[in-house]
């Protein structure tokens, strides 16, 4: 066999090699692809719109968002109807605790209207509500909502006529209140069916907005969670994406 | 064939190369995409869990009912989320900071310490493992909000990543197979059908090589080889025109030695005849005296007949000194040497018509040509020789109206020994080199010797000569190279 | 007998075979063309002709096809030997074809044979009183056999071939015993003296003296 003859099997042999591990490349790359899947750790997908760090450590902005979460930001659970008496009890402790910590004057503090009264109660992933209605000539309403067991009052309402100037200071005290004032990208907001009256922040940290409105019709205030992009709808400005991911 | 198996298996390496790599990466690609859509779909459940973990929990904030209450409110909890055994029930683990587990329903395959690797990945992380023939995707992430700290583990079967996975590449392997095969048995038809006008040039070239020299390559595929094609053929015309050019010669040469043999043969007849009958015994002097005088012709006839084979073979081999002769003595001289000539010579030449000649042998030419023009008996007694004057030469002609030679006779009326009437030039002692040595000593001048018969009618023959100073007559070039053959 | 036509158009070689064959009593006519061979064959009649193929003017081969119906046997002479010529001879009609340059022995042996076998000589040639039969290698001398010895055959055959020319003793000497000369050239004398008591040749057997021996042609 002469030289050239050997090199060219050779070469042949070689070639015919080369193409079997490229036939063979799938298998080879798996095999490789699952070693190191199974070593390193991999990385959890990012979620869009977390909640930022100093929201999390508010216990407040982070239960609402975890209700959003979970269920959305309102509850949709159906009203069970409820005792009325012991919903008054209820609904009187909240309006005490908001006196207390100086968001509702006493006055402005409900007084339970007589006759015949509607009460219903529901709760849903950490929010619990309840509210006393008077159908009748006297409409009259009080409701409240708050994080379960034993937590603040994210909603109130009442139908007691309220000085509309009030609203803002209101809404500053319930801020504080609720243990929102670490947070200090606060930013008004306009949510739909606001009338004059009224007051509204929302933080794009906590991803949470604080409502105020006091009028003839009555105070009505509270606290959700609100995404960027609803809050955007609101017309909350800025780059509101970054600050949420921040 | 053998290129027709490298074009096929080119193709087949680079459709390997290319099934191989591409089946590689789109099974990675699928793969990754599964994979991602698999941990999008975990880490969501596993937050809302978690949410749900947490809220279930809230009581657990208060510090004190934390310690008392812990393990049980976390089972009670934890049982609650999961719900009764069903199929697709998460699988969950609750376990201290330290790594302690309080509670599980995690499957038994999953090892304790993969959980550990998840906790140590954290809440951004997760950690694929394989148990027992099966993967699993492990998450775990602390609560937050608890009195002392908590995690929750949880687990999810991904093998039918893997199985797909696996799948996908015995698949692309079996479709590689399959593509090779296919696109094998096409590359070999393909690169057949393309090397064919290399094969039947191959052929041509062999039967080319064997002799045959009318083979042509027919290729008509309208590329390169195609022209390969036209050249071969082009190479073929330049060999087949030497080839027949080389056995025109030896074909010539051996005419000559035929006809050269013969031409002794029947001297050789006469001389041994005789020489034989002399020394067998003494004749009487009437014979003797016969025997002797044919012995002298005979021995003349040869001694002359070499002699011009002499010359004519010096004319081949080299050439002659040119100089200004004046053309009008080479006739004189000519017509001096002929005394006898069965017919009147009329000689036509202006007197200062002067040409390169060698003086010796234009004469014998013009001498030749007066010979043979005489034998051929003219009607009119009559031969003529002359001179004309052209632009750049001179032509010198010799007419006769004789018996002509016959069409299919001029051709060969210049080989050497060649007779167009074999009986009468013999008797007549010429040996058939006169028109050869003519031919031979006008191309020693640079011309050829044109000769126009018809027969019956007469004969010319004339060749042209250069002018002193003057540029080359026609076809001189050529000429002069074959006379060296 | 009636005469040979020796049909040559080299006069050299047409003397050249009447010198050979009129000693041994052929006559001889010579034709230098086809057309005089023609007319001579018109004029008269012959026992062969011996014709030359290359002839000026007409064919040698045109003028056998004439010869053919005379029934005369023709001999080519011509120096054209290829196989094919010499096919084509003999197959035109050709009794036999000797090629040039020919030992005049050969033809004279050519021509005796000839005449022979197609009954135009005898059987055996007549020299002197003396039958000889050359493919029997028989001796008569007037009826009765003679008995001779191979060489004393083969030295009789000898001057009978050349009878009429004057032999040289080698010659002799060379054609009878070839390589195996004798020592002495006493040897051709003895030989010589047997043959003349043998044969009766005592007068037609000539020697010449510081030549060597004639036997006389034309009995």
């Amino acid at each position: 066999m002469t030289k050239r003859t050997v090199l060219r099997r050779l070469c042949a042999a070689v070639v015919a090699c080369a193409c079997a591990a490229c036939l063979a490349l799938p298998c080879a790359a798996s095999a490789a692809a699952d070693a190191r899947l199974l070593s390193a750790a991999a990385v959890r997908p990012e979620v869009p719109g977390a909640l930022s760090s100093r929201g999390r450590a508010l216990d407040t902005a982070y239960a609402l968002y975890r209700k959003r979460q979970l269920s959305g930001a309102a509850v949709t659970a159906a009203q069970q109807p409820a005792e009325a008496g012991e919903t008054a009890v209820l609904l009187c402790e909240k309006a005490q605790a908001l006196v207390d910590a100086g968001v509702l004057d006493a006055q402005t503090a409900p007084a339970l209207p007589d006759g015949a009264l509607w009460a219903t109660q529901c709760a849903q992933d950490g929010l619990a509500e309840a509210a006393l209605m008077q159908c009748g000539q006297a409409a009259a309403l009080v409701s409240a909502q708050w994080l379960e067991p034993g937590g603040p009052v994210t909603a109130f309402a009442t139908s007691t006529p309220a000085h509309s100037e009030e609203a803002d200071e209101m809404l500053r005290a319930y801020r504080t209140y609720l243990g929102l004032d670490a947070l200090d990208d606060w930013q008004p907001v306009a949510p739909d069916g606001f009338s004059d009256g009224g007051a509204a922040l929302w933080s794009a940290e906590g991803q949470v907005y604080v409502y105020c409105t006091a009028g003839p019709d009555g105070v009505r205030l509270g606290a959700a969670s609100l995404s960027p992009q609803e809050a955007a709808q609101y017309g909350a400005a800025g780059n509101i994406s970054e600050k949420a991911a921040g | 064939m053998k290129f027709a198996v490298k074009i096929a298996a080119a193709t087949m390496a680079l459709l390997c190369v290319t099934l191989g790599a591409g089946g590689a990466h789109s099974v990675r690609q699928n793969f990754a995409a599964a994979r991602s859509a698999a941990l999008n779909s975990c880490a969501a459940e596993h937050r809302n869990l978690c949410f749900s973990m947490e809220t279930a929990l809230a009581d657990g904030r208060d510090a004190q009912s934390a310690a008392l209450l812990a393990s049980p409110a976390i089972a009670a909890a934890a049982q609650e989320l999961t719900g009764p055994v069903r199929e697709n029930a998460p699988m969950l683990a609750a376990l201290t900071q330290e790594g302690s587990v309080l509670w599980a329903t995690l499957p038994v395959q999953v090892p304790y310490a993969e959980v550990r690797r998840a906790m140590d990945a954290g809440e951004t992380g997760a950690v694929y493992c394989r148990a027992d023939g099966r993967y699993w995707l492990l998450m775990a992430t602390p609560l937050q909000g608890q009195a002392r700290p908590l995690w929750l583990a949880q687990a999810w079967d991904v093998s039918h990543l893997f199985t797909e996975r696996d799948r996908q590449v015995r698949q692309q392997l079996l479709l590689s197979a399959a593509a090779l095969a296919a696109a094998g048995a096409a590359a070999a038809a393909v690169s057949v059908w393309l090397t064919r006008p290399l094969r039947a040039l191959d052929e041509a070239a062999r039967a080319l090589a064997a002799g045959d020299g009318h083979v042509r390559a027919q290729v008509a595929s309208g590329d390169e080889l195609e022209s390969l094609g036209e050249s071969f053929n082009r190479m073929a015309d330049a060999i087949g025109g030497q080839m027949e050019a080389l056995r025109a010669e030896s074909a010539r040469q051996k005419r000559f030695v035929a006809a050269f043999s013969h031409e002794l043969k029947t001297p050789m007849t006469t001389l041994l005849g005789y020489a034989s009958m002399l020394r067998q015994g003494q004749l009487a002097p009437q014979a003797q005296q016969t025997a002797a005088g044919h012995l002298y012709r005979e021995a003349a006839r040869l001694e002359a007949l070499s002699g011009q084979l002499l010359r004519l073979m010096g004319l081949e081999a080299g050439g002659c000194a040119l100089e200004e002769t004046s053309l009008p003595a080479v006739l004189h001289a000519a017509a001096d040497s002929l005394p006898d000539l069965p017919a009147q010579l009329c000689l036509a030449c202006p007197r200062d018509a002067r040409a390169l000649a060698n003086a010796p042998l234009l004469i014998d030419l013009v001498r030749n040509l007066v010979l043979n023009a005489a034998a051929a008996s003219p009607c009119d007694g009559k031969v003529r020789v002359g001179c004309t004057e052209e632009s750049a030469a001179w032509t010198l002609w010799v007419e006769d109206k004789g018996r002509g030679i016959p069409a299919e006779a001029l051709a060969h009326v210049t080989e050497p020994f060649y007779r167009v009437d074999a009986g009468r030039a013999r008797s007549a002692g010429g040996a058939g080199l006169g028109l050869a040595l003519c031919r031979q000593i006008a191309q020693a001048h640079g011309s050829e010797l044109h000769i126009e018969s018809r027969a019956g009618c007469g004969t010319r023959v004339w060749l042209t000569l250069k002018k002193p100073g003057a540029g080359t007559p026609e076809g001189e070039e050529t000429a002069r190279g074959e006379a060296g053959a | 007998m009636e005469p040979v036509l020796i049909v040559e158009d080299e006069a050299a070689i047409a003397d050249l075979i009447e010198l050979t064959l009129s000693p041994h009593g052929y006559v001889c006519r010579k034709a230098a063309s086809a057309e005089q061979a023609a007319d001579l064959l018109d004029a008269g009649r012959y026992s062969l002709v011996l014709l030359d193929v290359m002839l000026p003017g007409a064919d040698g081969f045109a003028l056998l096809d004439y010869i053919g119906p005379t029934g005369v046997p023709v001999i080519f002479v011509t120096a054209r030997t290829g196989v094919d010529d010499r096919v084509r001879g003999l197959r035109a009609g050709a009794y036999d074809y000797i090629a040039k340059p020919f030992a005049p022995a050969e033809l004279l042996a050519r021509v005796d044979g000839l005449m022979r076998r197609t009954g135009r000589l005898g059987p055996a040639l007549e020299v002197w009183g003396v039958q000889i039969d050359p493919e029997r290698h028989s001796v008569r001398r007037g009826g009765v056999p003679v008995r001779l010895r191979p060489r004393e055959y083969e030295l009789m055959m000898t001057l009978v071939r050349n009878r009429g020319i004057t032999m040289y003793r080698d010659v002799l000497l060379q054609q009878v015993w070839g390589a195996e000369e004798p020592e002495s050239s006493r040897t051709l004398d003895i030989h010589i003296s047997r043959l003349r008591s043998k044969l009766g040749w005592q007068h037609c057997l000539v020697s010449v003296p510081k030549v060597g021996y004639r036997l006389e042609g034309a009995p």
